[in-house]
């Protein structure tokens, strides 16, 4: 078996015994939403109206940010990361393997709940079909830069905050770009340049980001 | 070894960086300070008021040469992250340490320079486009660099922790640089670009040119002198530190 599918196979079936992890993100998720919903009046937020797009946007990308902040903490305390490491196969294919696993566990559920929190907020329907297109690489891109905060900060205890400061940042042009094709799209205007991008920056992150994060792992266990 | 891979080797040693850096501070503060002052004074009282703007251009010459400097500085940070990574070069982390701080602030004061500047002429201090945008995520970068360096405490971890935010993060210094010209936005693309011809007068080109060159000096001057503090603080228990001592 190569390393993808060892670090897939382990990451999802550790995940799944511990369904909590997957599903406080996405009770937040709903609760989030259902307060601006609430706070809002309900039906007061008119329909096409680019701000409801908005939040469901930046509560999607908390909400990721919170389940995958937790990656790697349990392997590197019980110390299950130094063998990952000291195996003789490639890290990068193996961080690979896991962050798939994670964007499975954490990031899936939450996007499948988006036609929820789509409903609450009172978003066209016409828009879910670009809500979801746009949601995926996004969400491939805040499960990376999740994980890379997360090994970042590995053996900082309490690190919810800087974690937040640290990731939030490099969030900023995907948020942007998917916001901006979503709401485009709502107001019928041309959305393909927000679209490319967004698939830009999630294949440059699958890319590039496992080298940063594997280099990172590595490092936690020299020090 | 060729003069290149010389001085390569040579900068990395801390003691050799120390007494080398001690001429250096003193002449950049001096360049800096006097040619700010002369840029600045010629920008303020002499240069001719724009046609358009009237005086509030003026601004410029404070505005321009913070938010240039902000963006070379976080450059510069990243490739001392990249040099840390692959050389393991403890001055490169001297470096980011010392530079991570006026990054900061000069970035602030850029963004709070546009703001006083945007007032009069865009009618609004703050929009939310691309250019400000992104200089705002440049410093949330900046700060998120400081808060990683302070939070963990082994210096070898968050050394490396840091050169790899801030290579990450450097994906943000296009996106500034070309926001203006791919984005339809109101801040005006830049007026001095190389291989173009530059859409300033001379007369208020020049003290532009000063006070950028001063700013340069000016910045440079401050991370040597806070790199040759904190290579002190980091080499205190070495020989040469308490020799260094000892002399005074």
């Amino acid at each position: 078996m190569n390393a993808f599918v060892i670090a897939f196979n382990r990451t999802f079936r550790i995940g799944w015994r511990h369904p909590l992890d997957s599903l406080n993100p996405m009770a937040f998720f709903i609760i989030v939403t259902s307060l601006i919903s609430i706070t809002f009046e309900g039906g007061s937020l008119a329909t096409g109206d680019g701000l409801a797009i908005a939040v469901l946007w930046v509560v999607l990308l908390l909400s990721t940010m919170m389940a995958s902040g937790g990656a790697y903490a349990q392997d590197y305390e019980d110390g299950s990361l130094e063998q990952v490491i000291a195996q003789n196969q490639s890290l990068y294919v193996s961080v690979h393997g896991s962050v798939a696993a994670r964007w499975f566990l954490c990031a899936v559920p939450i996007v499948a709940l988006v036609p929820l929190g789509a409903w609450m907020l009172n978003i066209d329907t016409e828009v879910w079909w670009i809500l979801f297109i746009t949601l995926i690489p996004g969400s491939i891109v805040f499960t990376l830069f999740g994980v890379l905060g997360a090994t970042l900060t590995l053996g900082v205890g309490r690190n919810g905050v800087l974690l937040a400061l640290l990731v939030l940042p490099l969030y900023v042009p995907v948020l942007l770009l998917g916001v901006g094709a979503c709401q485009r799209s709502a107001n019928q205007e041309p959305f393909e340049f927000a679209l490319i991008g967004i698939l830009a920056i999630a294949m440059g992150a699958i890319t590039f980001l496992p080298f940063a994060i594997a280099a990172l792992l590595r490092v936690s266990q020299e020090y | 070894m060729n003069w290149f891979t010389r001085i390569f080797h040579k900068m990395g040693s801390p003691p050799f960086f120390y007494r080398g850096a001690k001429v250096w501070v003193s002449w950049l503060y001096v360049i800096g300070f006097v040619s700010l002052i002369v840029g600045t004074v010629w920008g303020l009282a002499f240069a001719p008021a724009d046609r358009l703007q009237g005086d509030s251009f003026r601004i410029i010459y404070l505005h321009v040469p913070t938010a240039h400097l902000s963006q070379l500085i976080y450059i510069a940070i990243a490739v001392a992250g990249f040099v840390y990574l692959v050389w393991r070069m403890k001055m490169a982390d001297v470096f980011i340490v010392s530079a991570v701080w006026l990054g900061a602030w000069l970035t602030a004061f850029a963004l709070f320079s546009g703001i006083v500047w945007g007032i009069p002429t865009w009618g609004t201090g703050w929009v939310w486009d691309a250019r400000t945008t992104s200089v705002l995520v440049q410093l949330f970068l900046f700060l998120g660099l400081i808060a990683l360096r302070t939070a963990i405490p082994n210096s070898q971890r968050g050394a490396l922790a840091v050169a790899v935010l801030a290579i990450v993060g450097v994906i943000n210094i296009p996106i500034i640089k070309y926001s203006v010209d791919w984005f339809t936005t109101l801040h005006q693309p830049a007026s001095i670009q190389i291989g173009n011809p530059v859409s300033i007068d001379p007369s208020m080109l020049w003290p532009l040119l000063v006070n950028t060159i001063g700013l340069y000096a000016l910045a440079a001057g401050v991370i040597l002198y806070y790199m040759r503090i904190n290579v002190l603080r980091r080499e205190r228990n070495s020989e040469w530190v308490r020799d260094i001592v000892d002399s005074n």
